[in-house]
């Protein structure tokens, strides 16, 4: 076992080469001198040089990848142009909403997609399973920007039920962050929800069909018991894997809910340092979310491998 | 519960709607064939929409009118105007044209990228590892957010939206040609091409691609369906297309900031986007189920 977490790790190395490569190269992608487009309009030659030097623009470029890489291996990702500290203090005092923030749309995401997903494999062709699956392909639609616009409408500025936008940290209590991070969850996670239902409805499918669920129905176990006791626990091996998912497609998400719902998380800094070129903070953002996307993943496939005995370590 | 299970038929007729049933489940007991035909439906009218954009509003969507501004639908502005007294019914035509515009050539641009660097991937096992290694990197960072840094690279422009989005959803593409063309590869039929003394790219062109096509229609029109998705959230953003261009995205990033005095400014390009979305998905479900056959000996080795 420890060998085979041990080999998947490794594997992920050239995974996480090309990740910094393509992060590294961000800025050597920038149209002209990225030295004078970080400085700004109103810099002076000597700004502009002075900047230079300090990113190491000047030498060349497998060597500044090099000094950048070994740094960033190190947790050393720079320091912003704007905000006078590190990157990774910027990064981490905005990390708790969105990670709340992903946490609590994966609660809305499965709490709403696995029953959808399991009532309608256990009804299947019927009206309600026809109209949860046509939901589900409506939800894949909806840019979750746009609902998140009009859950605001609906529940803030017009039934006044909810904070229109706004954050309030954990230590404010947890009552108080619920209240600002429901409605941007639901936005978000009411979407990957549907892809929930679709995977938990075709996996039950497939689970129905087996030898043993035959065996379970034909000594005359209630249906119910059949589907919650003996199908449920096959499904949710493989709904595992779609939730590590899920919760990767989630983290990126939360940029774009961030900024509907004016959450002061890590995503509304991308964009934030987009705006104003802080490309430091750029690539380190970048980097954290797509190593904690790389980590995720890794994790999820040693869930199955512990949740499955049938999967073999090899 | 357990009455409704009851009425499911035996298990020795389930077994047999195994595999294809499951799969194309989904789209074709929603509707039949009328799915499909619908979506392409809905996707033919905003094309043309947005192609006729002059001929079906008088409006110029550029044109402000602050004396109008903020006014609620009515007979004069069908779709009521925005902040600056444009008319939302003729920005939402407009829009169509940079929003369907970047869809569609992302669409084509991740499909010549994709087949390019899935069938030399798939063919050629020196640089299938080094292709596919690189096709996993990109595709380890969330989409959304290696677009925001490509664009945040690149600068505002439409043209960027373009390029940025080919390149994060290229390696999708790549990677199904690839798995496609590593299971024909190795049919009977491009043995015996290659042992009358075929050329490889004779094989290539003549076997292999024909049959890459059927899943790379499919894939593209859920590329599509992404991109359009995409661009709107990079405009929402302000990363996107700059803010002079109406895209769908564009009019609903305006919209938000009067959304308590002026909704309407926000729902219909957003219906827009949602009316195209649903269209390219039924198209897209219906013809991976038309297509199945082949689809399905392709991605079953992937």
């Amino acid at each position: 076992m420890a060998s085979f977490l041990l080999r998947r790790a490794v594997s992920l190395l050239p995974v996480l080469l090309v990740v910094m490569t393509v992060d590294f190269l961000i800025i050597h992608l920038i149209p002209g001198d990225p030295a004078s487009v970080m400085a700004g309009p109103n810099a002076t030659a000597s700004d502009i040089a002075q900047l230079r030097s300090r990113l190491n623009l000047d030498l060349p470029l497998h060597v500044q990848f090099v000094r950048w890489a070994g740094r960033a291996v190190r947790g050393d990702l720079g320091e912003s142009l704007f905000l006078g500290r590190s990157v990774n203090r910027a990064i981490w005092e905005r990390a708790e909403p969105t990670l709340l923030l992903t946490i609590y749309s994966l609660l809305v995401a499965v709490v709403f997609g696995m029953p959808l997903g399991v009532l309608a494999a256990v009804r299947p062709n019927t009206g309600m399973d026809r109209g949860f699956m046509l939901l589900a392909v409506l939800g894949v639609a909806i840019p979750t920007f746009w609902l998140g616009l009009i859950f605001i409408y609906a529940f803030a500025v017009n039934l006044r039920w909810l904070p229109a936008a706004g954050y309030a940290s954990l230590s404010e209590g947890f009552i108080a962050n619920l209240r600002y991070l429901t409605l941007p969850a639901l936005s978000l996670g009411l979407n990957q929800s549907a892809l929930v239902a679709r995977m938990t409805r075709s996996f039950m499918l497939e689970v129905l069909r087996e030898d043993y669920i035959r065996t379970a129905r034909s000594k005359g176990l209630a249906e119910n018991l059949v589907v919650l006791r003996h199908a449920m626990r096959n499904v949710l091996v493989p709904t595992v894997t779609v939730v590590g998912l899920i919760f990767a497609v989630l983290l990126g998400g939360a940029v774009t809910t961030e900024i509907v719902f004016n959450i002061p998380g890590a995503g509304r800094l991308l964009i934030d340092s987009v705006l104003r070129r802080d490309y430091p903070v750029i690539q380190g953002a970048v980097l954290y979310i797509a190593v904690a996307f790389v980590v995720i993943n890794l994790i999820v496939d040693m869930l199955y491998v512990v949740i499955d005995p049938r999967i073999k370590y090899a | 519960m357990s009455a409704a299970i009851g009425n499911n038929p035996p298990a020795g007729s389930r077994g047999r709607e195994n595999g294809a049933a499951r799969r194309r489940s989904l789209l074709r007991r929603l509707a039949g064939q009328i799915g499909p035909v619908a979506g392409l439906v809905v996707l033919v009218v905003a094309v043309l929409c947005s192609l006729f954009a002059p001929v079906l509003t008088h409006y110029d969507p550029l044109k402000l009118n602050v004396l109008d501004r903020l006014s609620a639908p009515s007979r004069t502005h069908l779709l009521g105007t925005d902040d600056f007294g444009r008319d939302v019914y003729s920005l939402v035509l407009y829009g169509g044209r940079a929003s369907l515009l970047v869809g569609g050539l992302v669409m084509i641009l991740t499909s010549v990228i994709g087949v390019l660097f899935g069938v030399v991937a798939g063919f050629s096992r020196v640089l299938d590892n080094l292709l596919m290694r690189i096709m996993d990197g990109l595709m380890a960072f969330p989409a959304i957010v290696l677009a925001i840094a490509l664009m945040a690279a690149l600068g505002p422009r439409l043209s960027n939206v373009i390029v940025a989005l080919s390149i994060v959803y290229a390696p999708r593409t790549a990677r199904l040609i690839r798995s496609t063309v590593v299971v024909i590869r190795e049919l009977q039929y491009v043995e015996a091409a290659q042992a009358l003394g075929a050329e490889s790219v004779r094989i290539v062109w003549r076997h292999i691609l024909p049959n890459t096509l059927a899943p790379l229609l499919v894939q593209a029109t859920f590329m599509f369906a992404y991109a359009v998705l995409a661009e709107a959230a990079l405009s929402f953003l302000g990363v996107g297309a700059p803010p002079y261009i109406p895209t769908w995205g564009n009019i609903i990033s305006t919209g938000r900031l009067y959304i308590q005095d002026a909704p309407w400014i926000i729902w219909f390009p957003g219906l827009a986007i949602i009316l195209v979305g649903l269209g390219l998905n039924l198209l897209g479900d219906g013809l991976r189920d038309l297509l199945d056959p082949r689809f399905r000996g392709a991605s079953g080795a992937s």
